[in-house]
């Protein structure tokens, strides 16, 4: 019981006390230390968002405390994210404290320059509620709607491409045959991480940096076809109107033949040396872009997991903003996470976003580094503290972040 | 999974308990947070900030300085009404895009003796504000306001950076554009925007 209790407290402490970070939500992670697909765990073929039952179950006993130690154990009675045979609902809320913004210099009264950074505030910064409605086994129908909690609106998006009411049909008859999806969604580009700090979809030459960011959804259709466990295919077409958007280049959309595609192809290799040292790989490679060629991402992919162990992933990813905004990024991600037990997991991660402006000989660069903790103190709670350093080409800033994380 | 294996989890909580007790001891080392500007153009940057509060009190740099466009900058970008891609400049209110250096900024006449500069990225989404390239929504100066707005959301920059108006999408939004100094002489038509 006294450990109990030293967990509640230091629980309390980190809710109460910490103050600190930024937005994070789905990382690859799980998949690469299990070695299973998101669809075990998530209805998104590319995972985030509701759970399906196993996901939901995995997080129900998923805490450093039980709801029946909690007393709560009414919550622990339900067996099942479904509400009713047809319908599952879930969601997802976040608080962060971090200081946000970038700092800057300013001349006071005295004619001294002083160093403005940015105050430290705590936002809302997701309220998003998922329900799937299957009418037939092979079909789901999939919604969600992501409210803006921060400036009190019923929809408030804070960056370019992102859209708050997001729907498709899913159509998968049989693990034999491609898996479609149609609808507003986020296409299947390269690893997602639902974090608008990374910056694998960065260009570094922007004041906020992120090009792709959750939420990005486009309305379209795409397949899947997993054909063996160890190989997956998607490939897509998209209507570009929000494409255009968070790359600034309202071209992209214009044009009545505008279309965005999308082809990846993913590996996943298993190594087995024995009990308890199986290691997941995952490889692949994606590219998104629109078809006159205003914007395209080009991005590889690499991981391994251990299971219940860790996991160690690399991206590398090149944007191209065309001909006519002249812009190249080219960024790299690193991301370590180990496990202590499933519910606190420590991750790292390392990025650097380059973006070259043709005719200009310096490029621009940002940088990051990061390491924190993921700490379930309870089922479907989780606490995200955060050490981040964010150096770019004006200006370094080290912070601590706390994000507080409610899911069902 | 070890939830459900008592033992084992026992012992990875008294090891889980180590690193969050050294974890949540980080918020009291308040040194661990830092800033730093980077300060290959300190000076300048310094200028720059001087010359908006000037403006503020009604005497622009801008105006006092014109007639220093002899003293060449060290860190100026010389421009000139003359060019065809700012005579839209020679009417008070309209704007242009200029290459300052490696930054695409916007110039704006502001005045019959004043031109500002703005970043032309708007800081809120990153989104292009000049009439620069193929941007269909350059962002439009407001004579009444002496203020920029860009027209992708609607975010409103005084002429000194500062945001005094938010998008209405989006009223968490607090950040000040970076507004660069300018030596212009209006009897010449010639200036600088500096660093």
């Amino acid at each position: 019981m006294r450990s109990m209790r030293v967990l509640f407290a230091i629980s309390t402490l980190l809710l109460v006390g910490l103050a600190w970070l930024p937005e994070a939500t789905s990382l690859p992670r799980m998949s690469a230390t299990s070695g299973a697909p998101c669809t075990t765990c998530h209805f998104n073929s590319d995972g985030g968002g509701l759970r399906s039952e196993i996901g939901w179950g995995t997080a129900q006993l998923t805490g450093a405390i039980d709801h029946e130690q909690t007393g709560l154990s009414v919550l622990s009675d339900r067996s099942t994210n479904r509400v009713l045979d047809w319908m599952a609902v879930g969601g997802d809320a976040r608080i962060q404290m971090a200081r946000l913004g970038i700092p800057r210099e300013t001349v006071d009264d005295d004619g001294e320059t002083v160093t403005i950074t940015p105050d430290r505030e705590i936002i809302p910064m997701q309220l998003q509620p998922y329900i799937a409605i299957m009418p037939h086994d092979d079909l789901t129908l999939h919604g969600s709607y992501a409210a803006g909690p921060s400036s009190g609106e019923w929809c408030s998006t804070v960056y370019a491409g992102q859209t708050c009411a997001q729907g498709h049909l899913t159509w998968d008859p049989s693990p034999r045959v491609p898996t479609f999806r149609a609808g507003l969604f986020r296409p299947s580009i390269g690893m997602r991480h639902d974090d608008h700090t990374m910056l694998t979809h960065a260009d570094a030459s922007r004041p906020r940096p992120t090009v792709i960011p959750p939420n990005y959804a486009e309305v379209g259709v795409e397949a899947s076809y997993q054909p063996r466990h160890w190989l997956r295919l998607d490939a897509g077409a998209f209507q570009p109107d929000r494409l255009a958007d968070a790359v600034g280049n309202p071209e992209i959309s214009e044009a009545t033949t505008a279309a965005a595609y999308l082809a990846r192809a993913s590996y996943f290799p298993r190594f087995d040396f024995g009990p308890d040292k199986t290691f997941y790989g995952w490889v692949g490679a994606s590219v998104y872009g629109d078809v006159d060629n205003h914007f395209r991402a080009d991005q590889t992919f690499v991981g391994m997991g251990w299971l219940d162990r860790g996991s160690v992933m690399f991206e590398l990813a090149h944007l191209s903003f065309g001909s006519d905004t002249e812009r190249r990024a080219l960024n790299a991600a690193g991301i370590l996470s180990v496990e202590f037990t499933d519910w606190l997991v420590a991750e790292g991660r390392l990025e650097q976003a380059t973006t070259r402006i043709r005719d200009v000989d310096d490029s621009i660069q940002r940088r990051a580094a990061v390491a924190g903790l993921q700490f379930y103190p309870v089922p479907y709670l989780k606490l995200r503290p955060e050490y981040r350093i964010t150096d770019t080409d004006d200006w370094t800033m080290a912070q601590y972040a706390v994000q507080l994380h409610l899911f069902y | 999974m070890s939830s459900t294996d008592e033992d084992p989890q026992l012992l990875s909580r008294r090891a889980a308990l180590k690193a969050l007790a050294a974890v949540s001891v980080c918020p009291l080392v308040a040194s661990c947070e830092f800033v730093e500007i980077k300060d290959d153009d300190d000076e300048a940057s310094t200028t720059n900030q001087s010359s908006g509060n000037d403006q503020d009190a009604g005497h622009g740099t801008n105006g006092d300085t014109g007639g220093d466009t002899d003293t060449v900058p060290v860190d100026g970008t010389p421009f000139s009404l003359d060019d065809p891609e700012l005579e839209a400049l020679s009417e008070v209110g309209n704007q242009a895009c200029f290459d300052h250096g490696s930054q695409e900024v916007i110039l704006v006449r502001a005045s019959d003796d004043e031109i500002v500069a703005f970043e032309q990225v708007c800081p809120h989404q990153g989104l292009p504000m000049g009439a620069c390239g193929n941007n269909t929504q350059p962002a439009k100066w407001d004579q009444d306001k002496e203020a920029i707005v860009c027209q992708w959301h609607g975010s409103t920059f005084n002429r000194d950076g500062d945001l005094i108006e938010a998008p209405p999408t989006d009223s968490s939004f607090d950040e000040p554009i970076r507004v660069f100094p300018v030596q212009f002489d209006p009897d010449t038509g010639e200036g600088y925007v500096l660093n």
